[in-house]
């Protein structure tokens, strides 16, 4: 029995007392990756902030005599306008945007400010963040857009495009259940469902930083992040599984365009690569213009549609589309 | 209850330290968690509203002035967290919560929603439940400090040693954080014997 003036050996006795269990050590691994990233974000060129004191110091004086300014000229009734981080680009069927504790239905052009969450249910819908990064949301697809660097995603699927980007080369970080998706100037899909989390990369690399470890993928692989591991592999780039991303943007408006911009939009979207057979029936085709519209088909569909307009035809083989005159397609196709 | 070493630890944060980071991970991660599931008492919902915490917490680091102790303050966010989860998912599983004192309002809105839990194992604040909810609002360096005294009997030596301060220093932090300790068990036993009762 302790005496009460024993103060060591009271809390000895008390720190020896059965507690709680101990934390899944798992739990932390998983959630530090999106903490960790967060933190980064949070005080990237933190370090660096004495020497630029003095500038922000100015910067802030003058901000705040133009703010002065401003506000005197213009109608001190109007509305707090948010910053806008992003925009939409295309929606379908009932989107719904919720911000600031409402929910309203999605539209395009639309302007996004941070911490906006969509849920497209049983539609899709595209947005394009300030940088030109564009993200394209499958159905039942769940998504915070946090900032134009990062996003939260609680469910389903979405497709990153940054072959527009401009300005900063910084990547968007796309968190979903403690795993954190990089992208390292690429194309790729994130599918997040109750089992796994898939990244499938279609062009570029991507880095993928979840409990158990870093790990980069690449044109062509795969990486599946379940709760007992992590798995690589290859991934198609082409494919029924992919048509989703055509259907979630506006279809381009290819009336009166020349056929080398329908074939580029078809290689691009589609994951294959496109080749004429010959350089002259390339040559031949340089001019040709392309009439019609291919709204709601997919790329295969707008290539059966399309080319034969145009005198000519398509052969697949494996991750190549190889144009042909329409006579030379008979019994190949 | 000082928190000089959390000032020190955020300012080494702002400036993007790595080994602050581990720290702040390690210290605060495994207190969070029984912060929220105590209170949602749900593995995975917990799990997700302390990464959110976090997230939070460490984009507003700035903003953390040192009124109240880190944890104190980390605990607000995550209040928040939870209050949203609530909305979203249509689920209430937190209950009123007694107020007192700010040093023991986290403690004591601890044992109030476990007293009103459905789980008999979780209804009465059990001696060990408390000692870990008085050392999770410690400050870490205390914590740290006593587990490795009464727990590993480590001499003031080698406590001294992984503090990295010289072994006076040593002692008279062993000293602040067993009167810390001794002082705030008697006041949240005091506090949760009479939400329990």
């Amino acid at each position: 029995m302790n005496r009460p003036d024993d103060p060591d050996a009271v809390v000895r006795e008390l720190l020896r007392q059965p507690r709680p269990a101990e934390i899944d050590a798992a739990r932390a691994a998983r959630v530090r990756p999106a903490v960790h990233a967060a933190w980064k974000d949070a005080t990237s060129g933190a370090g660096n902030w004495k020497r630029y004191l003095p500038i922000a110091a100015a910067a802030v004086v003058a901000f705040a005599i133009a703010l002065t300014l401003v506000n005197r000229w213009r109608d001190s009734s109007g509305p707090e306008v948010p910053p806008t981080i992003a925009s939409t680009s295309f929606v379908a069927s009932d989107v719904v945007f919720h911000q600031d504790g409402e929910s309203r239905a999605g539209r395009v052009g639309e302007g996004l400010g941070p911490g906006t969450r969509i849920d497209t249910r049983g539609g899709r819908a595209a947005i394009v963040l300030t940088n030109g990064i564009e993200l394209r949301l499958d159905s039942n697809t769940d998504i915070t857009v946090d900032s134009d660097r990062n996003i939260s995603l609680a469910r389903g699927a979405m497709y990153l495009d940054s072959s527009n980007r401009t300005g900063s080369a910084e990547p968007v970080a796309i968190v979903a259940r403690g795993t954190v998706i990089r992208n390292i100037g690429t194309r790729y899909e994130v599918r997040l469902s109750d089992q796994e989390l898939r990244v499938r990369v279609r062009d570029g690399k991507v880095e993928v930083s979840s409990a158990f470890g870093l790990r980069e993928a690449d044109r062509g692989s795969q990486l599946t992040v379940t709760s007992s591991g992590i798995v690589a592999g290859r991934a198609s780039l082409s494919g029924a599984d992919w048509d989703w991303i055509v259907r979630a943007v506006r279809p381009p408006q290819l009336e009166g365009r020349p056929l080398p911009e329908f074939l580029a939009w078809a290689e691009k979207e589609g994951g294959r690569a496109i080749r004429f057979a010959d350089p002259a029936l390339e040559q031949a085709n340089r001019a040709t213009i392309v009439y019609g519209a291919i709204d709601s088909l997919t790329v295969e569909e707008a290539l059966d549609v399309v080319l034969p307009s145009c005198g000519l035809s398509h052969r697949a083989d494996g991750e190549v589309i190889t144009v042909v005159a329409a006579d030379d397609s008979r019994g190949v196709k | 209850m000082q928190n000089g070493s959390e000032r020190e630890l955020v300012r080494r944060m702002l400036s993007g330290d790595e080994r602050a980071f581990d720290e702040f991970y390690a210290d605060y991660f495994p207190r969070l968690f029984r912060f929220a599931l105590l209170r949602v008492r749900d593995q995975d919902a917990a799990e997700d509203l302390v990464q959110n915490s976090l997230i939070a917490s460490v984009r507003h680091l700035g903003s953390w002035r040192g009124e109240a102790t880190l944890f104190t303050w980390m605990c607000t966010i995550c209040r928040r967290e939870i209050s949203a989860w609530e909305k979203r998912t249509s689920r209430r599983v937190t209950v009123s919560l007694a107020e007192d004192e700010p040093a023991l309002r986290a403690a004591l809105e601890s044992i109030g929603a476990a007293a009103e839990a459905p789980d008999a194992g979780l209804a009465r604040a059990d001696t060990g439940r408390i000692v870990q909810l008085v050392l999770d609002h410690l400050p870490p360096r205390y914590s740290r400090a006593l587990e490795w005294k009464y727990l590993e009997d480590l001499s003031v030596d080698d406590i001294a040693a992984r503090l990295q301060c010289t072994p006076k220093a040593a002692e008279s932090l062993l000293t602040r954080a067993r009167d810390s300790f001794r002082d705030a068990f008697a006041a949240v036993q005091s506090a949760a014997h009479e939400v329990t009762s």
